[in-house]
């Protein structure tokens, strides 16, 4: 795998560094499969080792340069991580008639989110390779509050206008306490390209909420003309045909919702990564990611008409083809090969998942 | 002494070099640049591949060696994590998975009738009186400002000996029950319980049914749910399955579970009826009403409500429907009932 060529000298000095994705759908539902299976039988416990595996596999199967990824997080970290999460969330839960403590619970919930934000980095980050090379996070806690602070202040001060000025702020702490080896990742101004990228965003709302509607006024359409949904009212009531209308509309919204985040999500990771510079000494690299914005809408409606169809049973296709194009289309330009990266600390083990498991519950947004 | 060809990296630099490893007693030969490394076998870590993936051996000074002949080093090392060999066999054979999914299926649906009940049922006692009657006071005042409901405008008179009635019905309630009537033409005729001992009955029902001892039937089905605590261990079930569902597809959107959980918790909801029904008809009898009360209720509603719906008896509950037909609750534990006086 990596008995690589001596790069030639590339035109203008610059190297081209691809990324790759080699995983098979067949052998991802596979293990989709197996994880589902064994987490019903063993209830729940095995959900740590799945997510192991499914990391491995993914990681492993993506490329820079011909050296692969490892994800090296110990399923027990992962285990007792989710164990916290589960206390946590039924306290959420419990606590629901008590409006004063609920409250509570909430308050601590953001004030602690940078802090959780920094430990999940950390576990995540710490366990994630290159070629068996450790990437590491440094931020501290205190720098963590200072960046949030001042992200949700611009937030709340602008009502929300200055969104785009605020993740800049928030993904500038993330990026630019991330190291691969000594070389340190930085984040770039880009605030003008991140207000591009919500516009975008909002036209793809639209274009979104035309196509579901089409399509769900078509299902629904065809169920009236067939006399399905006289059936449907006449064998088990109106109540039913109503509820079945409900539930029909939901799962459209949900839809619209979920293709429109996604769409939100790639727009604003395609500014962030294609502003992301990588340096150390004399090395300069920045990530490319050329996808283009056609191809993403496409990308994205076919996911969620696959996932509508096959009632979420698409989900490691959709998967698998996503992140194939997604990283068929990244890569890293470079003014010399990675080949003399050395490694900032000999160990950066951590194997605490608390703060990833957290984060994930409270859907922080980490980026990375 | 066997060795297996490997790729060795110091975990400081990105290069790689060919390497083998051997094996002598309890240490661990590496054989890279033409020298001899030993590592006793205690202090490595395998990390197995995932799939098609190759395995790894993390050493103890930072370096690691990528073996792709998987079997082989696993013999070497001696074996794989629990965790690890049963997601390899898997992986493997398609028949192991195969009979390990019946048998998920098998705990799913024991999960999904029995256990998750049974903890809803265990947890919700757990919650004070008091907290449940000011969960109730809180769902009392939302539905008068969102104007679902408005005062009522019918007989207090008649609204205090029911209240009276159903006290009696039930002597040994840790419930004081308190009936509250409210106007409510989008609601129509019903009644519904709020946890605590509080049942709303609307004017429409009121109106609609004249006798009291019917009214009173239905006043024994709402108190059915007050008394098993449906409202919390409603919520605690369909969060409970809402929380199973996302560990089990693992990275799957959440969107994709309303379905299952949608229909999961129309038929808990059936569930809770037929408890709440079973609840009314015993207490009917101790007082020696008949259990037939209840039904007929039922059927003024329905025939108010749904004055078009044919009354053919055996058509079934639409798998979406929040209660169970009222041609089933119409008869009390298979009971044929007399025809409704009226």
């Amino acid at each position: 795998m990596n008995q690589r060529d001596l790069h030639p000298t590339p035109p203008g000095g610059k190297y081209v560094l691809p990324f790759a994705f080699t995983a098979s759908t067949r052998a991802y539902y596979r293990l989709w499969l197996v994880n589902m299976v064994l987490t019903i039988v063993t209830l729940g416990i095995y959900s740590a080792w799945a997510k192991v595996h499914t990391q491995k596999y993914l990681l492993g199967h993506t490329t820079l340069d011909g050296g692969r990824f490892d994800y090296h997080g110990k399923p027990i970290a992962i285990l007792k991580g989710r164990l916290i999460m589960l206390l946590a969330l039924a306290a959420w839960t419990f606590s629901e008639s008590l409006p004063l403590l609920h409250a509570a619970i909430a308050l601590l919930a953001v004030a602690a989110a940078p802090w959780l934000g920094v430990l999940a980095l950390r576990f995540r980050l710490a366990n994630t390779s290159w070629n068996q090379m450790r990437f590491h996070f440094s931020g501290s806690s205190a720098d963590s509050y200072k960046a949030f602070a001042k992200s949700w202040a611009l937030l709340i001060l602008s009502l929300g206008l200055a969104w785009p000025w605020a993740t800049q702020v928030k993904q500038r702490f993330i990026t630019g306490h991330s190291a691969l080896g000594q070389a340190r990742l930085q984040l770039q101004p880009c605030s003008g390209a991140l207000y591009r990228a919500a516009l975008g965003t909002a036209l793809a709302a639209v274009c979104y909420l035309l196509g579901t509607g089409i399509i769900g006024g078509l299902i629904w359409q065809t169920a009236t003309l067939s006399g399905f949904a006289h059936g449907i009212a006449v064998r088990f009531g109106e109540a039913a045909l109503t509820q079945l209308d409900i539930v029909f509309f939901g799962m459209t919204s949900a839809l619209w919702v979920m293709a429109t985040l996604g769409y939100a999500r790639m727009a604003i990771s395609r500014v962030l990564i294609n502003h992301t510079t990588l340096q150390l000494a004399t090395l300069e690299a920045r990530l490319v990611w050329s996808l283009p914005t056609r191809q993403m809408l496409g990308l994205h409606f076919s996911n969620a008409l696959a996932l509508l169809l096959s009632l979420g049973l698409a989900w490691p296709w959709i998967r698998i083809r996503t992140l194939r194009l997604q990283l068929q289309s990244l890569s890293l330009l470079s003014s010399s090969d990675l080949s003399a990266l050395p490694l900032r600390t000999s160990l950066n083990r951590l194997d605490d998942a608390r703060g990833d498991e957290l984060a994930e519950l409270m859907a922080l947004d980490l980026g990375w | 002494m066997v060795t297996i060809k490997a790729l060795w990296r110091d975990g400081k630099t990105p290069q790689a070099q060919a390497a083998n490893v051997g094996r002598i007693d309890d240490e661990l030969l590496l054989l890279r640049d033409g020298r001899q490394y030993r590592y006793p076998l205690a202090d490595i870590r395998l990390e197995a591949g995932v799939a098609d993936l190759p395995d790894t051996l993390q050493l103890p000074d930072g370096g690691t060696l990528e073996v792709a002949d998987r079997i082989a080093i696993r013999r070497l090392i001696g074996g794989l994590s629990w965790g690890d060999r049963s997601g390899h066999w898997l992986q493997q054979s398609w028949r192991a998975l195969a009979g390990l999914a019946l048998l998920a299926s098998v705990v799913l649906w024991l999960g999904y009738r029995h256990l998750l009940p049974l903890a809803a049922g265990a947890l919700a006692p757990l919650v004070p009186v008091p907290v449940e009657q000011a969960l109730a006071d809180s769902t009392l005042q939302w539905l008068d400002r969102s104007g679902a409901t408005g005062p009522s405008r019918l007989g207090e008179a008649r609204r205090a000996r029911l209240q009276q009635q159903l006290q009696a019905l039930l002597p040994d309630s840790r419930y004081r029950y308190r009936l509250l009537l409210r106007d409510a033409t989008v609601i129509g005729p019903n009644a519904f319980a709020l946890p605590g001992g509080t049942i709303i009955v609307t004017d429409q029902l009121l109106a609609l049914i004249r006798r009291d001892d019917e009214l009173l039937a239905i006043l024994a089905h709402e108190a059915g749910h007050v008394e098993a605590r449906h409202g919390l261990r409603s919520a605690l079930q369909s969060s409970g399955l809402l929380l199973a569902l996302s560990l089990i597809t693992g990275d799957a959107s959440s969107a994709l579970l309303v379905l299952p959980v949608s229909l999961a918790n129309a038929d808990y909801s059936r569930a809770h009826e037929r408890e709440a029904d079973r609840f009314a008809y015993a207490r009917l009898r101790a007082h020696g009403l008949s259990p037939c009360l209840l039904g007929y209720s039922l059927q003024r509603i329905e025939a108010a409500t749904h004055p078009q719906a044919t009354t053919d008896d055996n058509t079934p509950g639409s798998w979406f429907a929040s209660h169970p037909d009222t041609a089933e609750r119409s008869q009390p534990d298979g009971l044929r009932c007399p025809p409704r006086p009226d």
